[in-house]
């Protein structure tokens, strides 16, 4: 239990610290519209990219017809993710999450960035953006 | 009973403070070995120095991906804030995992590493695990250095000026940028940093990039301020030490092809 309390403790403090460098990742603003809420869905994750300098999350999310389709969602660094309790067995294949993310500025492309996932027994992991747009997003 | 415990508090509180005080005050100004990591937002400084035409043609062909969106409102900042495009669009040589380049290497969110050993002092850099010489040893800079290798990383002498470490460098690769924002140098041009240990804890920075060629006056950098790293913060799974911060073109190409390209409506 206080190894729980203090893993949290040291989360919250990481994201804090964190939050700076991860807002300013860059480009994010740039091809992503983070002026619009970000996108909330089932999806399954069919490739967890573990690399440098930037994570890629590969998942197929099913649309409102039915169609599988799979989207290519951009993440953080692993140095600032490592240090904020997240490794490259944080996701698998076939993992049931469910993702946030802020679409790409561009239409009909199946790419974006990430807010969050969720796993399905509610952890909450690799937080990176807002859930909800803030004053000043997309325009850094 | 009440009496014994104030004086109980009021020692404890004279305790932390005496240690604090002491530990601020226990550092060797000459010793700038360690871990350290930059704070602030990124770039030289905001105010930035006239260009010269050639200065402006070439800030001008660099595409950055850092700051606002290109043509938005300048807001009293400086224009390089305000020149961003996707990075699909961009061409930033470090999208393709070229070296980043000094100063550009200060400026991203990793730590730098300093080690002082006889002739040199190495910068090791966390971010693309770049390793920088600065000759200590009383050396002088090479004969026609524009004859040699262009550097990415400088090359470098080192002295100290009373408490002041004072870098000169020459010879850069004109490719790289000065910052995220795309500000060009030449290969003429020179630059000096100057370390100033100030407490146990932090370090500061200031740069004087000269340049006659791009820009009209001298560029002084704000004071950058860096704190060292403690070692649980850069140990993970039992592990103290960098995580290999290596830009690899194996990953990044894969990463663009699949991600930033699609991304920022970039089909190749």
């Amino acid at each position: 239990m206080k190894s729980k309390l203090f893993g949290s403790t040291v989360l919250v403090a990481g994201l804090l610290i964190f939050s700076g460098a991860v807002f300013a990742h860059h480009g994010t603003g740039i091809s992503y519209d983070l002026t619009v809420p970000p996108v909330t869905t089932k999806a399954t994750v069919t490739e967890f990219k573990w690399a440098n300098p930037h994570i890629g999350i590969y998942v197929d999310i099913k649309d409102d017809t039915g169609n599988v389709e799979n989207w290519s969602i951009e993440g953080n660094s692993p140095y600032n993710w490592a240090r904020m309790g997240w490794n490259r067995k944080t996701l698998k294949p076939g993992d049931e999450i469910t993702i946030t993310f802020y679409r790409s500025k561009v239409p009909n492309v199946h790419a974006g960035v990430i807010a969050k996932a969720v796993l399905a027994d509610g952890t909450e992991v690799l937080r990176f953006q807002r859930d909800t747009p803030a004053a000043g997003d997309g325009v850094r | 009973m009440r009496k014994r415990f104030m004086s109980l508090v009021v020692a404890l509180f004279a305790m932390v403070v005496l240690s604090s005080i002491t530990f601020a005050q226990k550092f060797d100004s000459h010793d700038l070995t360690g871990v350290w990591q930059r704070e602030g937002d990124r770039g030289i400084n905001p105010v930035v120095p006239e260009m010269t035409p050639e200065g402006l043609k070439r800030f001008n062909a660099n595409k950055p991906s850092y700051g606002r969106p290109l043509g938005a409102p300048l807001n009293g900042e400086h224009i390089g804030r305000v020149r961003a495009v996707p990075p699909a669009q961009g061409n930033s040589l470090v999208g393709d995992c070229n070296p980043p380049g000094i100063p550009r290497l200060y400026f991203e969110p990793e730590p730098v590493e300093f080690i002082q050993i006889p002739g040199k002092l190495l910068q090791f850099f966390s971010w693309t695990r770049a390793l920088r010489e600065i000759w200590t040893d009383g050396r002088k800079f090479p004969e026609d250095v524009d004859a040699l290798m262009p550097s990415w990383y400088g090359y470098n002498i080192g002295k100290w000026e009373a408490d002041t470490f004072v870098v000169d460098s020459l010879g850069y690769d004109e490719r790289s940028w000065l910052d995220h924002f795309g500000y060009p140098h030449s290969a003429e041009m020179g630059m000096q940093e100057r370390f100033q240990r100030v407490s146990a804890d932090t370090m500061e920075m200031v740069l004087a990039i000269n340049d006659p060629a791009i820009y009209k006056t001298p560029w002084m950098s704000q004071k950058h301020v860096f704190k060292r790293v403690p070692k649980e913060q850069l140990t993970l799974n039992g592990w103290y030490g960098f995580l290999e911060g290596i830009c690899a073109p194996i990953d990044e190409g894969d990463f663009n092809k699949r991600v930033r390209d699609p991304a920022g409506g970039v089909t190749r």
